[in-house]
């Protein structure tokens, strides 16, 4: 990892973390791996099925695809809190997957009961999974932020 | 819980990082303790006492 590239890390680290230990660094870069894959699965998959007109039980491979790097970003998230041996910044982020859960199951809750008695309330596709790492984000931001205290203190 | 850890960590003349590192903990988690937001498990306040050289109960006391 480069000078520059190390310190682009240690700032997002420090903006989600507040601090850095190696449980948090192992954390960002299996993330970042795990995103990547992510990402790269719904592009492909999407591009898969829209041009090869899949059909039948390939279209519900495709569909599995993306869901299994989610359930490996959880896996990287269970490995943060075994291996984070500070158990304040481990029980910030149990917080902040709290936070996220309840943002995720109220939205769709109440979509859920739009779509039933209204012609509204379809969410766009994975909007469920983006919300949820938007809110730990953001929960993470606000803890650390909550907790900003002088230097010489 | 209340505690006199700050105190007992300026008679020390440690900044909180200091403490921190020597207790292997982060900053925050010093801070947070200090000011009450954050009880510290068993474990921690062992580590703790024993840095100070004192029991648990001389620096963590339940609060009415």
């Amino acid at each position: 990892m480069g000078d520059e590239e190390g310190a682009m890390t240690s700032f997002w680290l420090k903006m989600l973390c507040g601090t850095e230990t190696k449980a948090s660094k192992a954390y960002t870069r299996r993330t970042a791996v795990t995103m990547s894959a992510y990402l790269l699965l719904v592009i492909g998959t999407t591009y898969v099925v829209r041009h090869l007109h899949v059909k039948g039980w390939l279209l519900y491979v495709c569909a599995v695809l993306p869901s299994l790097a989610i359930f490996k970003q959880l896996h990287v998230v269970a490995m943060y809190l075994r291996e984070e041996g500070d158990e304040y910044l481990r029980q910030q982020a149990v917080q902040s997957i709290l936070w996220a859960a309840a943002a995720v199951l109220g939205l769709t809750a109440f979509m859920d009961f739009l779509r039933s008695y209204t012609p509204y309330g379809t969410l766009p596709p994975f909007t469920v999974f983006v919300t949820f790492w938007l809110v730990y984000a953001l929960a993470q931001l606000l803890q650390v932020r909550r907790n900003l205290v002088d230097a010489d203190e | 819980m209340n505690n006199r850890l700050k105190a007992l960590r300026a008679q020390k003349g440690w900044s909180q990082q200091e403490l921190a590192d020597r207790l292997e903990v982060s900053r925050q988690s010093v801070n947070a303790i200090e000011t009450g937001k954050y009880d510290p498990s068993l474990p921690l306040a062992f580590k703790i006492a024993k840095l100070f050289g004192m029991a648990i109960e001389a620096i963590f006391e339940v609060s009415e």
